[in-house]
């Protein structure tokens, strides 16, 4: 099964978004947090990218949702030491993106379908008119 | 074909966990199942899948209508009806 990692500039918000996906699919997909800098202040830390990578990751592949764009430096350069795993990153908003990557990975997606999923999100209309 | 009107009983309407429970048992049959929300003017017959289920908007009272075609769209309708409105009891 595709895991899903979460990176944010915040802990409080990369876990907040964890809880809300794992919520949606009750426990059957992998999800990482990693969220906030090496001491607990805003920004991002390659260490914990590498340790949630480590943590979801598969044979399936690992679907990686960010908050801001100058997370994908750190994880690119976690990924130039991780050879083994399949991983894509995602272009999706955070928040919608995990959780409908979740729920596709849940019903056992592969990763491109499930970074499909994701992407749809950016199309999402939240507010109807009739 | 098999098709059912239900009407929406949860509070908060077809949110994030109902849908993504009514998406996920939807996979649980072979039949094509398409969805379309009868109480928004806009809202036309889509398949379904989460982001569709989602765009339905369908709050508290709507009435969607789930469609259901091949050889199991009877238990398929009478399922996902059953998870919109637990008054309909399955089968």
């Amino acid at each position: 099964m595709v895991g899903i990692l979460i990176v944010a500039h915040s802990a409080r918000l990369a876990d907040g978004v964890k809880e809300f996906a794992e919520q949606a699919v009750q426990g059957k997909v992998r999800i990482a947090a990693a969220g906030g800098d090496i001491d607990g202040n805003l920004g991002v830390s390659v260490d914990a990218i590498r340790a949630g990578l480590h943590h979801v990751a598969s044979d399936d592949g690992v679907l990686i949702l960010v908050d801001f764009s100058s997370a994908v430096l750190s994880i690119e350069a976690v990924l130039e030491e991780e050879t083994t795993a399949r991983v894509e990153i995602s272009n999706a908003p955070l928040v919608e993106g995990a959780y409908l990557a979740a729920v596709e990975a849940s019903i056992g997606a592969t990763l491109e379908e499930t970074a499909a999923a994701a992407l749809r999100a950016r199309d999402l209309v939240k507010i109807h008119h009739d | 074909m098999e098709e059912r009107l239900v009407r929406i009983r949860h509070p908060l309407g077809l949110h994030a966990r109902p849908a993504a429970d009514f998406y996920r048992k939807t996979r649980e049959f072979r039949s094509c199942i398409t969805v379309r929300n009868l109480t928004r003017r806009s809202s036309i017959e889509v398949p379904v899948s989460l982001f569709n289920l989602l765009q339905l908007g369908a709050a508290q009272g709507h009435q969607v209508l789930i469609r259901a075609e091949g050889d199991d769209e009877r238990e398929a309708v009478a399922a996902l009806a059953a998870l919109l409105d637990p008054n309909i009891t399955e089968g």
